[in-house]
């Protein structure tokens, strides 16, 4: 009994796991088109640029993503065989991506965000323990505004 | 410098693979290597089993069916089948020990060999028990799996799949959830065979006994009508389905041509329904 609802598990998890991805993965790219024009950088200077500086804040973006049976499966048969973990690999790129674009969108005037950090960990350690693991990345930076 | 906002074409952060493709080469190597170290070790077992002495195996089993062999007893019910089983024993059957049986305070329809010649019947059994024919053949069942040494096998098998099961898959993420349904039903099947085996054994223990085999299939009729698991249910139970043996047991005493006649009425001592 258990193994079909393990299987049922998994099964839900590669087709609804699979869509989610899908439309997430839309929906980053559309709303990184829209600010593609602002720059964004890791260093602690503004980048040269016309005008005075008029202000300057904080911004932070966070996302926490939980992985599915399917992903949790593929991860821990790379476990024993070493290797790639690719079903991760999405995961932790939706959550960067989506953790920027969240904290550009906390500044829609920014002309620019410099000292851009991420950092990530994850929320739930004991995967392998029943439940089912997520990762959490922070990004942040200051958002600097020029007249 | 001007900043240009262009966006990359490709994610280079992410692997393009099919992971269909990806999961199902994982599993089935994943399967090859615990089928093949499983079999060798099984291999490993069966030939341990036939160089143990019995005194060896008295104390493994004190070790190892502690829990079984605290369960509550009948004395009553434990000293009559005793002697019921020393007298199959001395005419049948030719062990290197004495059995020893016990009759044991449980609900379950069921009966265990244990090393160490020791034999407990669940009182879920002698409830649904109505000839001594039958009583036969259910004790010379676990009588063939002493002979046959099953007992032994049956629980170096289940340490090994146990030991395989949690120190190679323990705690990695699932992958035990659909492991081991699959390492029980190659252990359920290998012990199907011997279930079968003894099946056999105990025939030709109440043909000795009796002269005839009347009332060998009767206990398994009486199962059948009561509970039979639906095919899928039964992919990984330890013994063969009710109607399986059923049509075993008719095949082997038309193969054997034994005869059948009537049965034995049931000591009154042992009328538990």
């Amino acid at each position: 009994m258990d193994l079909y609802i393990y299987v049922t598990l998994v099964v839900l998890g590669y087709f609804v796991g699979k869509s989610r991805e899908a439309s997430h993965y839309r929906s980053i790219q559309e709303r990184e088109g829209k600010f593609a024009s602002l720059p964004t950088v890791a260093t602690k200077k503004p980048l040269p640029q016309e005008g005075e500086l008029v202000d300057m804040k904080l911004v932070s973006g966070c996302t926490v993503i939980s992985i599915d049976y399917y992903k949790r499966l593929i991860a821990g048969l790379r476990n024993i065989f070493g290797g790639n973990i690719s079903s991760y690999e999405t995961l932790v790129d939706r959550a960067r991506r989506e953790s920027v674009l969240r904290m550009k969108e906390q500044c829609p005037d920014a002309s620019q965000i410099i000292n851009l950090r991420i950092e990530t960990s994850s929320v739930f350690k004991n995967s392998g323990k029943g439940s089912v693991g997520s990762i959490e990345v922070i990004a942040y930076g200051t958002a600097v505004i020029f007249q | 410098m001007k900043y240009s906002g262009k966006l990359p074409k490709t994610n280079v952060n992410v692997t393009e693979s099919s992971q269909v493709k990806e999961i199902t080469t994982l599993l089935v190597g994943l399967f090859l290597i615990i089928f093949t170290v499983y079999y060798i070790l099984g291999l490993g077992i069966d030939f341990a089993v036939e160089k143990l002495t019995p005194d060896q195996e008295r104390s493994l089993s004190t070790k190892i069916g502690k829990e079984l062999l605290g369960m509550p007893r009948d004395k009553e019910i434990s000293s009559f089948l005793q002697k019921f089983v020393e007298r199959i024993q001395n005419k049948c059957i030719n062990l290197p020990f004495k059995v020893k049986v016990f009759a044991v305070k449980n609900k379950g329809v069921n009966a265990i060999a244990l090393p160490g010649g020791t034999i407990m019947v669940f009182s879920g059994l002698l409830e649904r028990v109505r000839s001594e024919n039958e009583l036969t053949f259910i004790l010379g069942h676990e009588l063939g799996h002493f002979k046959n040494r099953d007992h032994l096998r049956g629980m170096g098998r289940a340490i090994l799949l146990m030991i395989i099961s949690s120190m190679l898959l323990g705690g990695d993420g699932g992958v035990d959830g659909i492991l081991n349904p699959f390492l029980v039903f190659s252990e359920s099947n290998h012990s199907r065979e011997q279930e079968s085996q003894a099946d056999a054994n105990a025939l030709d223990l109440a043909q000795c006994y009796y002269g005839h085999v009347g009332g060998a299939t009767d206990f398994f009729e009486g199962m059948l009508k009561e509970e039979e698991p639906s095919v899928f249910g039964h992919f990984l139970a330890s013994h063969p389905a009710y109607s399986q043996r059923i049509i075993d047991i008719k095949n082997l005493i038309n193969k054997f041509a034994y005869k059948q006649k009537a049965v034995f009425k049931l000591d009154k001592n042992l009328k538990l329904s």
